[in-house]
């Protein structure tokens, strides 16, 4: 029913503060941002000293941390997405059979993903991790082990590994909620033409989470490229710069070492990289949008 | 498998998956089993840990001063009041976009959709700069506002998607049968909105209560809510190990209850409708 | 019970007009039918009279007051919507007795009236039953239940009978008919089911295309249909069609003839047929036949004693034959 014009404009009446809201949220102070990238600026001073033409990106590009933040960017969203998916995949396929105590299974399952950042961070750094008084020195010293410093040691490892245990329930819940959308009846017209569980997964499984799996990743990787309590409570993005990420590199440039100019510029790298995956993130959802 | 007994078959499936559980939830289960210890025990190797006394005092010690009741009043005071002001601002919007589509609606979504997308990290240092400058560092409100934006697009888009599975012919038919607009939204539109803005509120308070990307860029001690507080703990001066996992577990129950209610909405929210 | 008269109502969405402007008087206590095909605008129709649409031109008045720009729940009808629009989240007594609720009667009247209708419609075993645990049929009896509760100054309604199985829609189709005899309230019927629309009303309007083709009782169209049109569209099989020499030979561009006026026999006759393929029904059969004016369809009372691929003879019975010129609208009859 296309709205008489009275209705269309109390329509656009109602859409009006949260629109502007949102464009005073991000247009405006990505619009900033832009200009902060492009003068010479300090936090300490406080006050733009002239334009600087891309000095800050220069300045930003040529620090000796910006290619390790690039390369640990990118490990760590590969490599969480390399334990998640098979991972939610496997949890995702058996919570979808029935057995004993499925409710408090998923219930268990699903709780790291519900653990706000910084605490799983702590729980993991503290209680797991410490080389002294971690659970996993512990077990390495009764098994008369030298115990292994995972944070100093493998730093980036260790961070893709706590950020998959929090992920994976996500990956999970997504797919078993795509594998209940699967008419049953498929299945078992499947099994009766002789098709096994092998053929069952690779055919008419996957087919069908093609596109949950999709958005999965790509949700994944949005939220993986923003990491930042996590490393800021575990490593620090250190040793050196063994686990800074991009994130954390502008949030070094731009609050710890008070250079909003390169900060604004690597904020400014960070929205282009974020944006290459966004996009391909809408357009699979604005085709769900068309359904 | 199928050359398995069904009753075979699902004993290896109730194995499989309860070990899947736990060793998943270990971490959290060994923190609330810690959280039950005294300081001194805590400290023991597992099988001592493991043995030890049952005790409240961790949580006792924890919730006595303001150390860790201040920050969880913040967290309360963040989440819900960016929920609420979110619900309050997103609702008039997704009504709007759903039961009056126009030309430009689907474009609007995914703007909407957009600001979402943009790493938070690409406007930190305006909104750095524009927090010092107006005095809103470290304070409730100015998180609260925050907190709200950043979750405006998820509720916006969620709200959006229940309304729009109510057929339109269902407030006409209330029309017809001679509803006036306050009985059609007492008794229709409310009903059949309230699930989808309950699951709404839900979600934007599991994400307003775990943010933790402004919440430790823009407060110090005065306003910072839990995400803050626990970060900080991280220091060599932190909390020792059986407060520590008090004060964690303090921290995600309350997201842990709700996130498990909400399963499904998180699903709907998180992929933007695109898994349902 | 009211009058309802359309005066040029027409309907656009855009640049696209959907309903041409049209004139429809639907008498006090009629039974009124619009019968056409699939999104020739008779929901638009319906929704332009109930005020759930704006018109673009027109007006429509109720008992002689213009309610054009009248709000829906003032004008007093009540609707029953193609896709039900039940309340999802009330149970069958709260969605049949929600108008008596809305218009503040005391609920024990109501339960009374919820009782008594959806008795009246063999719903009485689900009442505390949501919309969503209903089968299809029961659904569309809730909806019809909700308007049958209130005594309205007419009904509205959009297919109501469109999701039933045969038997159940035969039998609804006699309550429909017997509770109109009884309430004598005016009822605005709109559906593609040309056998409804036969059986139920008192007029039909003939709609396509967003158009009037043609108004009258149901036996007068069908008899003397103005235009091809309304003559293949009410009647089942549809009315055979012979163009070419044949219906030159008789002036006309087209011949039309019902499977009713095709006498067969084996031996003398006008046209010669090859018999494809017979259904039996018990009380009547029906003949497909190809023939040297195309294929054609013949009724004959009873079984018939032929066989497929068995040649017989046709004659239309001349009384009968309907002749349209290139345009399609019907000739006048030619006398003798
Ligand atoms: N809101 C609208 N905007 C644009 N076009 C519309 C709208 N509603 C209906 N139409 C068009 O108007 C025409 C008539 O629609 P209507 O629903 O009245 O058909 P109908 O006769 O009820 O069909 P059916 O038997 O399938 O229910 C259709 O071509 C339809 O596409
Ligand atoms: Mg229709």
């Amino acid at each position: 029913m296309p709205p008489p014009p009275a209705s269309r404009r109390t329509a656009r009446l109602m859409l009006a503060p949260a629109l502007g809201m949102l464009a005073g949220w991000m247009l405006v102070p990505l619009a900033m941002t832009l200009w902060f990238s492009l003068q010479r600026y300090t936090l300490i001073t406080s006050g733009a000293q002239g334009f600087a033409g891309l000095e800050n990106y220069r300045y930003f590009i040529t620090d000796p941390a910006f290619a390790p933040s690039l390369g640990n960017t990118l490990a760590l969203v590969l490599g969480v997405l390399a334990l998640t998916l098979p991972g939610g995949l496997g949890i995702a396929l058996v919570l979808a059979q029935p057995f004993w105590g499925r409710g408090v299974v998923r219930a268990l399952v699903l709780a790291p993903f519900f653990i706000m950042p910084s605490v799983s961070a702590l729980v993991w750094k503290t209680m797991l991790l410490h080389p002294m008084s971690g659970l996993l020195a512990h077990l390495a010293r009764s098994l008369g082990l030298q115990p292994f410093d995972f944070l100093s040691q493998a730093p980036l490892a260790t961070l893709i590994a706590l950020l998959a245990w929090q992920w994976v329930p996500f990956v999970a819940l997504i797919l078993l909620t795509a594998l209940q959308s699967l008419d049953p009846a498929q299945i078992e017209a499947a099994r009766l033409d002789g098709a096994g569980p092998a053929a069952r997964l690779r055919h008419l499984i996957l087919p069908h989470l093609g596109r949950a799996i999709a958005v999965a990743v790509l949700i994944q990787t949005i939220f993986l490229l923003s990491t930042f309590a996590e490393i800021l409570v575990t490593t620090n993005g250190g040793p050196g710069t063994a686990s800074t990420t991009l994130t954390y590199l502008v949030y070094i440039q731009s609050l710890l070492q008070f250079d909003p100019g390169t900060g604004a510029a690597g904020g400014i790298l960070a929205v282009l990289l974020a944006n290459a995956v966004a996009i391909f993130l809408m357009r699979l959802i604005g085709r769900a949008l068309e359904r | 498998m199928s050359s398995l007994s069904p009753l075979l078959r699902k004993a290896a499936l109730t194995l499989l998956g309860w070990s899947v559980g736990l060793t998943l939830a270990f971490p959290i289960l060994w923190t609330a089993l810690v959280s039950f210890r005294s300081e001194a025990d805590a400290l023991g190797a597992p099988a001592a840990v493991l043995a030890a006394p049952f005790t409240l005092e961790s949580y006792a010690a924890i919730t006595a001063g303001t150390r860790f009741t201040a920050p969880f009043v913040n967290s309360v005071l963040i989440a819900g009041g960016a929920t609420a002001l979110a619900l309050l601002v997103a609702l008039p919007a997704a009504w709007a976009l759903a039961l009056f589509p126009g030309p430009r609606t689907k474009a609007l979504l995914m703007t909407i959709l957009g600001t979402r997308m943009m790493p938070a990290v690409g406007v930190l240092v305006p909104v750095y700069l524009l927090f010092r400058d107006l005095g809103l560092l470290d304070s409730r409100a100015g998180l609260i506002v925050v907190v709200m934006l950043t979750n405006l697009p998820v509720a916006i888009w969620m709200l959006y998607g229940h309304l729009r599975e109510i057929p339109g012919e269902i407030f006409e038919a209330a029309r017809m049968d001679g509803a006036g607009p306050g009985a059609e939204l007492r008794h229709v539109i409310a009903p059949l909105a309230a699930p989808g803005i309950a699951a709404t509120a839900l979600l934007c308070l599991i994400l307003g209560w775990n943010e933790a990307f402004w919440t430790l860029n823009l407060s110090a001690a005065k306003a910072a809510p839990l995400s803050a507080f626990i970060a900080a703990q991280a220091s060599p001066e932190g909390l020792f190990h059986a407060r520590l996992c008090a004060a964690a577990m303090l921290a995600s129950l309350p997201v842990l209850g709700l996130g498990w209610i909400g399963q499904r909405a998180l699903v709907r929210g998180l992929t933007f409708g695109a898994v349902k | 019970m009211a009058e309802i008269l359309l005066e040029g109502l027409s309907k656009r969405f855009g640049t696209e007009e959907v309903l041409a402007p049209l004139d429809l008087t639907i008498a006090e206590g009629s039974f009124v039918v619009v019968v056409g095909p699939s999104g020739c605008g008779k929901t638009t129709l319906l929704r332009l009279i109930a005020g759930l649409e704006e018109v673009s031109s027109g007006r429509v008045l109720i008992d002689g007051r213009d309610v054009t720009h009248t709000a829906a729940a003032a004008r007093g009808l009540a609707m029953v919507f193609q896709s039900h629009a039940l309340y999802p989240h009330m149970n069958v007594r709260e969605n049949i007795g929600f108008p008596l609720k809305m218009a503040g009667r005391p609920a024990p009247e109501i339960a009374a009236r919820v009782q008594a209708v959806a008795s009246q419609l063999g719903l009485g075993d689900c009442l505390a039953r949501k919309p969503c645990q209903l089968s299809g049929g029961e659904r569309q009896r809730v909806a019809i239940g909700r308007a049958l509760v209130r005594a309205p100054a007419a009904f509205l309604l959009d297919e109501p009978l469109s999701s039933l199985d045969a038997e159940l829609r035969a039998r609804m189709r006699l309550e429909l008919a017997r509770l109109h005899r009884a309430l004598r309230t005016t009822m605005l019927l709109v559906t593609h089911d040309q056998i409804e629309a036969m059986t139920l009303a008192e007029q039909i309007v003939v709609l396509n295309a967003g158009r009037v083709e043609q108004t009258g009782a149901p036996l007068a169209l069908y008899h003397a249909p103005c235009n091809r049109f309304v003559a293949g569209f009410l009647g089942s099989p549809t009315m055979n069609f012979i163009e070419g020499p044949e219906a030159e030979r008789q002036g006309a561009h087209a011949l039309g003839i019902r499977p009713e006026h095709l006498r067969v026999t084996r031996a003398q006759g006008l046209w010669p047929g090859r018999v494809d393929v017979i259904e039996a029904l018990g009380a009547e059969s029906f003949l497909h036949l190809s023939s040297g004016q195309g294929r054609l369809v013949a009724r004959l009372d009873g079984s018939a004693d032929l066989r497929p691929g068995e040649t017989v003879w046709l004659t239309p019975a001349p009384a009968h034959l309907h002749r349209f010129d290139a345009a399609g609208r019907a000739l006048p009859q030619r006398p003798g």
